[in-house]
């Protein structure tokens, strides 16, 4: 998997609102910064993983993991009930593992943060930016961190509350 | 609805998490006990590391693969990326042959042409390897007219996204969409009538999706509410009207991506893997068809806005291949490709780094045992397996294997333990050619075997101390390393029978010496003998297997190894990491190789490329009897398989194919001095006649090189038994009916040059019809043989220089490399800074070694390339006077052949000699050896040298580059197999660096590396004697005297067979005045890097380990020359089994200083490898 933030040339004009809009470079994308995963999220989240769970499709050509999550905590979007369903390419079954390169990977027990796309229910790639917008706290830890970032949920809930203000409206 | 957690801090989860996790530890499957994390620091980016749960390394198993390559195929390119799909097409292949590049590991590819993305493109497990884009992937599409930009209404119709950049509307807050009745149902995204569902939005009219051209046209109008959105300022705006929906009911824009991907991701590789074997299944790349796509030369930059297609598509290809990120950052080309981001604003990245290399030849780069069959050799099984990209696989077969292992960092080439060297041959692909493996070198036979005769010494040397790259591996453990050996005593071809585990299984008892199996302590080296004696019923002709393996002890699992391979038992399957050899018994009286002519098993003499030609024709080659009686053959023996070695030092593709070729061999019926040019008039009583295709080897391009052609005699019916004895000499006769093909691309083969007394070999060749015409040039060729005499493993003796000579007074400093046994291990980004003790007139270089890598950035590579040529001196006035030991230079002359004249010249001195080094003019030299700039365009187009003065730094801080960019090598023509990569900068503060990059393929003939303050044939500079510049870091040069260096030289060959005693003198020169004592130093393993000697000057090294033998003079002359080295060799033809033996030597000095101290000092090492001429 490779991952950029850079833009398509033909698309040079979007580029140039997206620049303005989101406030951070757009050209250079080695991991998205905090900023830039919390403006394409459409939810973020902490949760612990109750459920994981994978099985091969009707074709038994790919293998999806539902990841069930218990919500402990939303920074942005709305949910209606404590609980969430995530579906993701790649997993195990049996022998066969289906590996998709960037594509985080859930463990139960595990206690996330987790950005999510706004049609995350829909795809079968929810997590904003792959493995860049899933973090993991340790056990008694309230950091959160993965192999390019440390948060606390509270650094992400200002984050947010400062790009609402921005945008001149708030939740 | 849950509200947002007010601190972002909910502690109490937390605590449930510890719980969870706990509890679902037990349900951890267990690992196979074969799939042990690799000793030390092993890659990490290999994938196993980067799967959650530990398994084994994810990669092809090449025993499925005919010629080891995996199949891929490519997808529809969808018009809309703005690239033609014959351009993407040729970056992807350009992408695999970046992988398949890399040596020594084996794996290759095979283009099996289109897969419609529509039944293929998904990642998914389809039998099929498809690298395409999502376009046709089932997605959404969006068809000319659509526009992306700023707010534009075409129709009153205007969608806009907000920040998050999906097509949301209310509740979420978030984007807004204006236009006719659009309404959003409650999941706050757009829906189509695809995914239109009960609660959802509500489709009534006006707007439409997909307009009247597509069939999936929809109607996208107001639901219940009736309410319409207002535009946010400044937000992006999409219009149009011919949005088709692909299939997942989901209207995107660039931002969230297509075929659901992330808007930054730019592709994605699926794969589909054994998590037991590790082996993989199948595997599919998807590039995002959203962004915008490029094609650039490697180290170009992008148009603005666009992604480089090659540089992601090598990176792609490497996950493809099992190999996970290799740290967080972007790709460029100093750095890996398998970093894991991209930035599009920096130049593109189309070659590996040197720890991308190191992951490929971790996974691709086996170990084979090579006996004959019926001997479980064979990977490559007969029996059809599954089917990939339509390409029929095969059932993994018997074969002994065993992986490298290779770290990040130094050392690399860890596991092959066996033996002095570590190293393999790139052609072990398949185990199919017996004793391909030449750098078998872990044992040793003291003698001959005589069924029911005395026990003889079999020496094991087992070596973790000492890699390709002379470093050393401290590695220890309880029981970690194990042994095992078969020998098969009744020749039946298999090593089942009881007694035939000789080392191992304890059967047979024979002791087990010097602690093996057990942890090795230091330093590193264990030899062990063992006395092992052949039955008395045994009966010459049957092989051995040696097998060294890491933790899984093959003979303590019969049958029980788990998962990995089903094979693996005893001495048949692939174990993970270790190596094993096959040698055929040596018995008394039988030997089983011999080359011809037999002066010829180190060096070509010449080369010809009228053996294996490009038209029709006969090659005849006659051979004395002499080489024969030489061996050792006192009888008939019976011919069964001939080599012809390629051209020494240069590397190949093969693949060539001479169909129907006849091969006769037979009893000349004339002397080979007086061949004749009329075919027929040559022919005695000639063998069977065979008749087969031939087709060519690769060659690696070591020294010396290996088999260019294996022909199989008794495979195609052409065995010949041939006696010496009575008279005649050795007629071999190849018939080509009609020309190879392709043509093209074919090496010459090494040959022999001198007639009568040296070689005693002649050559006949032409057309068919004759006559041919006759030539001293006869083709050196190894003979496999049943019957008296021969070698069990004949091999070449050389020597290698190592360590650093001390003493000299020279402002200069070299390495200079033969290429015999040893390797360009300057490389892989490894540098040396010399920084002059005074800028304005400095004296002397302080050397550092160091690890900056090449700089392909614009402002060093300039517009180049200036030249793509061969042998082309380029100009360059820096502006700046460059100040170095010895003198000063306004002017650079740049040669293609790897160096820099620090002044005015136009040679080109394709040919480099010590003598020239140190009296022509002073220059920088990186790799001095008859290189061509322009051999790899067609490959590698950015390639070339290319020079730049960067003058952005002002006066003061100038610089020019020298760089020779992915260049070739003169005598390796065909484009893409050697390909290098250096560059010298030379600062105006007078600093000088030397950078290595990829030096992929830098072999053959003598190179030197170093600087050299210049010097005339009257008086040239002051030769410090050489240095090894990879390891004896730092040191400083002196100001320029009148002594050289303490050096220390044999005076010949080591090479085995001459009359006994055996002797080797040593010749040290320039010994100090006063020197009071003098000795040389003789032992079985280096010390390298040299540790300082005590009470001598700095840069005097101990480069030997611990002296085995010592030969002490006082007050010796200058020169001293000892015979220090002598072995009780005899001339039986395995020499007393010193073949390929290993001994290093070194010499001390000891005398006083001015102060009436004592000091030592030391000459460079010598490393000695016996062998044959």
């Amino acid at each position: 998997m490779f991952t950029s933030a850079a833009v398509p040339r033909a698309r040079a004009s979007l580029s140039v609102v997206l620049s303005i809009l989101l406030g951070a470079a757009t050209a250079v994308a080695q991991v998205p910064d905090l900023d830039a995963l919390i403006r394409r999220s459409g939810m973020i989240v902490e949760g612990s993983v109750v459920a994981v769970r994978s099985e091969w499709d009707a074709s038994r050509t790919q293998i999806h993991t539902h990841v069930s999550l218990r919500v402990l905590a939303l920074h942005k979007g709305e949910l209606t009930q404590p609980k969430l369903d995530l579906r993701l390419l790649g997993g195990t079954v049996g022998n066969i593992t289906m590996a998709v390169i960037g594509q985080p990977t859930f463990t139960p027990g595990e206690s996330v943060l987790l950005f999510l796309r706004p049609d995350y229910a829909q795809g079968e790639f929810p997590i904003v930016a792959l493995e860049h917008g899933k973090l993991a706290a340790a056990a008694g830890s309230d950091t959160y961190e993965n192999g390019t970032r440390r948060l606390t949920a509270a650094a992400v809930a200002e984050a947010n509350a400062r790009l609402m203000r921005r945008a001149g409206r708030g939740k | 609805m849950r509200a947002p957690h007010p601190t972002g801090n909910p502690h109490p989860v937390r605590h449930i998490a510890v719980v969870a996790t706990l509890l679902a530890m037990p349900a951890m499957a267990q690992q196979p006990r074969v799939l042990h994390a690799a000793p030390q620091n092993t890659t990490d980016y290999v994938l196993t590391r980067n799967l959650a749960t530990p398994g084994p390394t994810v990669h092809w198993d090449l025993r499925e693969f005919v010629d080891c390559k995996v199949p891929w195929s490519r997808g529809d390119v969808p018009g809309g990326i703005g690239l033609a799909a014959a351009a993407v097409n040729a970056e992807f292949a350009a992408a695999f042959a970046t992988w398949a590049g890399a040596a020594p590991a084996v794996i290759d590819f095979v283009d099996q042409g289109v897969a419609p993305v529509a039944t293929h493109g998904r990642l998914a497990l389809d039998g099929h390897n498809v690298l395409g884009f999502t376009a046709a992937g089932g997605d959404d599409r969006y068809a000319p007219g659509v526009v992306f930009g700023g707010p534009v209404a075409i129709g009153g119709l205007v969608i806009v996204p907000g920040a998050n950049g999906v097509l949301n509307t209310q509740p979420t807050g978030d984007d807004m969409i204006v236009g006719n009745n659009i309404i959003d149902g409650g999941n706050g995204v757009v829906d189509t009538l695809l995914n239109n569902q009960a609660g959802d939005d509500v489709y009534v009219g006006a707007l439409a999706l997909g307009g009247a051209v597509a069939a999936n046209a929809q109607i996208v109008s107001a639901g219940a509410n009736g309410r319409r959105d207002s535009v946010p300022g400044g937000d992006d705006v999409i219009a149009g009207v011919d949005i088709h929906d692909g299939g997942n009911g989901i209207v995107e824009t660039p931002l969230n991506g297509r075929g659901g991907f992330d808007a930054g991701t730019l592709a994605v590789t699926g794969l589909f893997f054994d998590n037991v074997s590790g082996a993989i299944l199948e595997a599919d790349i998807v590039f995002n068809d959203s962004v915008a796509w490029s094609i650039n030369a490697h180290a170009g930059v992008p148009a603005a806005g666009t992604n480089d297609l090659q540089s992601v598509a090598v990176h792609e290809i490497g996950h493809f291949l099992g190999i996970g990120h290799s740290g967080n950052g972007p790709s460029n080309p100093a750095g890996p490709i398998m970093q894991n981001s991209y930035d599009n604003t920096a130049a593109s990245n189309h070659v590996l780094h040197q720890i991308d290399v190191d992951a490929i030849n971790f996974l691709y780069t086996p170990d084979l045992g090579d006996a004959p069959p019926p001997y479980p050799s064979l990977v490559h099984g007969p029996i059809a397996g599954r089917r990939l990209n339509n390409l029929q696989l095969f059932v993994p077969g018997n074969g002994a294997g065993h992986l490298f292992g290779i770290t990040s960092t130094q050392p690399r080439y860890q596991y092959e333990w066996l033996g002095p060297r570590i190293d393999d041959s790139p052609l072990e692909c398949e185990a199919r050619i017996p004793n391909l493996d030449n750098f078998d070198d872990g044992v040793v036979f003291g003698a001959n075997f005589v069924p029911g005769g005395a026990a003889v010494q079999v020496t094991v040397t087992i070596n973790t101390a000492i890699d390709l790259q002379g470093n050393s591996h401290p590695y220890g453990g309880p029981a970690e390393l194990y042994l095992n050996a078969w020998f098969d005593w009744n020749n039946d071809g298999d090593w089942a029978d009881p007694g035939e585990h000789v080392i191992g299984a304890g059967i047979g008892g024979f002791p087990v010496v010097a602690g093996i199996p057990g942890p090795l302590a230091a330093p590193w080296v264990r030899v062990a003998n063992f006395m092992i004696a052949a039955p008395p019923g045994a009966i010459p002709g049957g092989y051995c297997r040696f097998r060294l393996d890491y933790r899984e002890d093959v003979a303590q699992l019969p049958g029980a190894v788990v998962g990995r391979d089903p094979w693996l038992n005893l001495d048949r399957g692939a174990a993970q990491y270790g190596e094993v050899e096959d040698y055929p018994i040596p018995y008394f009286g039988y030997g089983s190789r011999m080359t011809v002519p037999d002066t010829m098993n180190t060096f070509n003499a010449g080369t010809t490329t009228a053996i294996w030609r490009t038209t029709p024709g006969i090659v005849q080659l006659i051979y004395d009897t002499s080489h024969f009686t030489n061996a050792g053959v006192n009888g008939p023996i019976t011919i069964q398989r001939l080599r012809f070695r390629g051209a020494d030092g240069i590397r190949s593709a093969g693949g060539q194919v001479f169909s129907a070729a006849n091969v006769q061999l037979g009893n000349a019926a004339v002397d080979y001095s007086a061949m004749n040019t009329n075919y027929a008039a040559n022919r005695g009583a000639m063998g069977p006649l065979g008749t087969g295709n031939i087709t060519m080897l690769p060659t690696s391009g070591i020294w010396t090189n290996d088999p260019m052609v294996d022909i199989d005699l008794v495979a195609i019916g052409a065995a010949f038994t041939y006696d010496p004895t009575l008279g005649n000499d050795l007629l071999i006769e190849l018939t080509f009916p009609t020309a190879p093909v392709p043509a093209t691309g074919i090496i010459a083969s090494a040959s022999s040059a001198s007639p009568a007394t040296t070689h005693r070999a002649r050559r006949n060749s032409g057309t068919l019809s004759g006559p041919g015409a006759l030539s001293d040039f006869a083709a050196i060729v190894q003979l496999e043989f049943v019957g008296p005499g021969g070698y069990s493993a004949p091999q070449g003796s050389w020597i290698e220089w190592k360590g650093a000579a001390c003493g000299g007074e020279a402002q200069s400093f070299y390495q200079q490399w033969n290429f015999i046994g040893d390797g360009f291990d300057l490389r892989g980004g490894k540098s040396l800074t010399c920084i002059p003790d005074n800028p304005t007139s400095p004296t002397f270089y302080t050397v550092l070694g160091g690890n900056n890598p090449v700089d392909l950035s614009p402002a060093a590579l300039g517009p180049g390339p200036d030249s793509i040529g061969d042998d082309v001196t380029i100009a360059e006035i820096p502006g700046f006077v460059f100040n170095f030991p010895g003198g000063s230079a306004s002017q650079f002359s740049c040669c293609t052949n790897g160096f820099v004249w620090l002044g005015a010249n136009t040679s080109t001195d394709l040919s480099p000699t010590m003598a020239e080094f140190f009296n022509s003019m002073a220059r920088v030299c990186m790799v001095w050896k008859d290189l061509h700039a322009g051999r790899n365009t067609t490959t590698h187009p950015a390639s070339g040298m290319y020079v730049n003065t960067d003058v952005s730094g002002g006066v003061g801080n100038r610089v020019t580059y020298v760089t020779w960019l992915e260049v070739g090598e003169f005598n390796v023509s065909t484009p893409g197999v050697s390909v290098n990569t250096f560059q010298c900068a030379l600062f105006e503060n007078g600093n000088l660096e030397m950078r290595w990059g990829a030096m992929n393929g830098v072999q053959g003939s003598f190179a030197i590396t170093g600087f050299s303050r210049g010097g005339t044939l009257a008086v040239p500079a002051i030769d410090p004697g050489g240095r090894d510049l990879s390891h004896e870091t730092p040191f400083t040069t002196r100001p320029e005297g009148s002594r050289a260096g303490l050096t220390l030289t044999p005076s010949i060959r080591p090479a085995l067979g001459v009359p006994a005693p055996f002797v080797i003198n040593h010749t040290v020169a320039n010994v100090p005045v006063g020197t009071l004592l003098a000795a040389l130093l003789i032992d079985f393993a280096p010390q390298t890097p040299g540790v300082p000697l005590p009470l001598s000057q700095p840069g005097c090294l101990q480069s030997i380990l611990v002296p085995n033998s010592i030969d002490l003079i006082v007050s010796p002359p200058n020169p001293w020359t000892t015979a220090g080295l002598q072995l009780p060799l005899g001339t039986s033809p395995n020499a007393g089994g010193w073949m390929g033996a290993v001994l290093y030597a070194q010499a001390v000095t000891l005398g006083v200083d001015g102060s009436n101290n004592p000091m030592l000092q030391s000459t460079n090492a010598i490393k000695l490898v016996l062998g044959l001429l």
